[in-house]
């Protein structure tokens, strides 16, 4: 008898710990819910646990949504749509010409393609594609996480004369390794911001912004923005591949990236003329 | 031959009988259709269509969602727009996932059988483009931006489809801009920063070795604006615009706060502030990246006109001058039109040592009110 209560006890322990331990370790545990203030898409990335990562230019916000899309699905089906654009407008009630495909990515898991959508009246759409079938996905009482970027027009808000805000346009944004990195564009001076930012995010503002330089042919070297990007391990080393609004690739250790530095580049490769990487 | 001409007259004329029994059969019924239908505004946008629940008797509340559709009326492939079905009292709403466009008509559908149709009146407020800085006509070859100013809240995602440059030859030359997406707007969608492809302006890259800068030195070039752009409710541009500059050197020279003039404005007068930056420098950064500080550095509250193209910043205040020391502070990251700023080069070679950029970021004019 003693033997099998202590059995059941140790089984108990066991199942609470287990449930324990997912509870803690699980990346939606600290999500709120309700319905996030989403005022524009410029970029999606999909983190773990099928957390979508929304990159929201006009609000200066990433938010992480619980899409509850976390079956995993070995193999992905190959999609085929042909005049996404036209289809898309129409069921949304407009001509394509008054929408933009501003990004699309593959949930890790499930395989499904997520599409954001900007329509000329400025509202975003959040899309899930599962072969020929296009469905809105609502962002209405969800599990979500946000961070606002710690940056400039926040500085700019204390204005009181009317003059014009700077906006930092998200160029992209991806997920690797415990860290969302977002890169921004200015619509006012030519230059670069790089974020990393901790996820699960916290209260306290865990992220670092950079200036990113590169040169071309070790000669010429420009603050330049960058527009898309993703991560890579070499030799065991992880980098920043970042793709320039100027077309060359450039390779940054990633453990050079530290808050505040001027981080130097070393360019790889660089696309041809009237070519543009859209994702790397 | 006549017997069959006769034949076909009497034809006719029951056909033609048939066809204004028909005709104003179905105008009345448009018409009815019409006046049962109306739409919810908000923001000068529809986000809503009403559809009185006398125009479903037939189906029971339960199945209304599931059996109508509201659709673009268009020859062709229909689709049911998505969005949210709701019932209040007698009427469904029909709130679509982003608002109907204007200008273009819609139909309400149960099953296969058309209901009704309406069409999302065309807005009345036309934009106009207010400006395109620099406002300069003569510009360096290794422009870098320019900036589109309009009156109303443009359409995102499709500038390059009405935006061109024209040589003197008048051909449209090709991949002259960065096609950026998200597009560069100021938060309220009313100005556009474009830049010139910068892969053709920095020095040795490929763009630039294979095709050169995007401008050319000496020539004359046409910019021209499309009076087809729209706004974001769809009512497109009063008119075409162009601008016409010539190019001249690049300018490889970062502008210098040392050279400014400043001169100050009387005690106890409303007088702007009037400051003689020397060259034209970057329209909204200039409106930006410089401020007028007291002498404890608390920002003095006013507002800025720029004028001369974009070589004279005036500053008004909000109260009258008092007598003591202020300061025009200016962040670095102030610009001239081809993207070199106060710290900077935009493309800097770095086997010249006199060009190693400086990490200052806020550099400080001081001047006096007598």
């Amino acid at each position: 008898m003693k033997k099998t209560l202590l059995s059941l006890t140790a089984a108990v322990s066991a199942v609470l710990l287990v449930a324990y331990t997912n509870r803690t370790t699980s990346v939606l545990s600290g999500f709120e819910t309700g319905t996030p203030e989403v005022k524009s898409i410029s970029a999606l990335a999909f983190g773990p646990e099928g957390v979508l990562f929304i990159g929201d230019s006009k609000s200066a916000s990433v938010f992480a949504i619980d899409t509850k899309d976390a079956e995993t699905v070995a193999t992905a089906k190959a999609v085929e749509i042909k005049n996404i654009d036209q289809k898309i407008a129409a069921l949304l009630g407009t001509e394509a010409k008054n929408i933009t495909i501003q990004d699309l990515v593959v949930n890790p898991l499930s395989k499904k393609v997520y599409c954001a959508v900007q329509s000329g009246s400025g509202a975003p759409v959040l899309l899930k594609i599962d072969g020929d079938n296009i469905q809105p996905v609502s962002l209405k009482d969800i599990k979500f996480s946000m961070v606002a970027l710690n940056n400039a027009p926040a500085e700019d808000a204390k204005d009181q004369r009317g003059r014009p805000m700077r906006v930092w346009a998200i160029s992209d944004l991806n997920y690797a390794d415990g860290k969302v990195m977002v890169s921004g564009l200015s619509n006012q001076e030519f230059g670069s911001t790089f974020r990393s930012i901790a996820f699960p995010f916290t209260n306290s503002q865990n992220q670092s912004s950079l200036e990113i330089y590169h040169a071309a042919h070790g000669q010429y070297e420009t603050n330049s923005p960058i527009k898309t990007f993703t991560t890579a391990e070499l030799n065991g080393k992880k980098f920043l591949v970042a793709s320039y609004t100027c077309t060359p690739l450039v390779l940054f250790p990633i453990e050079d990236l530290k808050t505040g530095t001027h981080v130097k580049g070393r360019t790889v490769g660089e696309f041809g003329a009237g070519n543009s990487p859209l994702v790397p | 031959m006549n017997k069959e001409v006769r034949i076909s007259l009497r034809n006719s004329c029951k056909l033609i009988l048939f066809c204004l029994v028909l005709f104003f059969g179905c105008a009345q019924r448009q018409e009815t259709s019409k006046a049962n239908l109306s739409i919810h505004w908000k923001n000068g946008q529809a986000t809503g269509l009403l559809i009185p629940l006398s125009l479903l008797n037939s189906i029971s509340r339960d199945e209304i969602s599931h059996l109508v559709k509201v659709q673009l009326a268009r020859p062709g492939i229909k689709t049911a727009i998505l969005g949210d079905y709701k019932i209040s009292k007698d009427t469904l709403i029909f709130e679509p996932l982003i608002p109907f466009t204007r200008g273009l008509r819609y139909e309400v559908v149960l099953e296969k059988e058309l209901l009704a149709e309406i069409e999302i009146p065309k807005s009345t407020d036309i934009p106009t483009l207010s400006g395109i800085y620099p406002s300069q006509d003569t510009l360096p070859e290794n422009l870098l931006k320019f900036y589109f100013v309009f009156s109303r809240p443009m359409v995102e995602g499709h500038s390059l489809h009405y935006i061109s440059l024209l040589n003197q030859q008048g051909d449209t030359l090709p991949r002259i801009f960065l096609n950026l997406q998200p597009e560069l707007w100021n938060a309220e969608k009313t100005i556009l920063t474009l830049w010139l492809d910068p892969g053709r302006i920095k020095r040795d890259l490929q763009p630039n070795k294979l095709q050169g800068a995007p401008l050319t030195q000496g020539q004359r070039y046409k910019l021209v604006i499309s009076n087809q752009w729209p706004d974001e409710l769809g009512t497109v541009l009063e008119q075409s615009y162009t601008k016409n500059f010539v190019v001249t050197t690049r300018d490889m020279t970062s502008p210098s706060t040392n050279e400014w003039q400043v001169k100050a404005p009387l005690k106890g007068t409303l007088q702007p502030l009037e400051v003689n930056v020397k060259e034209t420098l970057d329209y909204i950064l200039l409106q930006n990246a410089v401020q007028v500080v007291d002498s404890q550095g608390q920002p003095i509250e006013g507002s800025i006109q720029l004028s001369d193209e974009e070589k004279k910043w005036q500053f008004i205040p909000l109260k009258p001058w008092s007598i003591g020391e202020y300061a025009l502070q200016i962040e670095s990251r102030l610009e001239d039109p081809a993207g070199n700023n106060l710290n900077r080069l935009f493309d800097r070679d770095v086997t010249n040592s006199k060009n190693t950029p400086s990490q200052q970021k806020v550099f400080k004019l001081k001047w006096r009110v007598n």
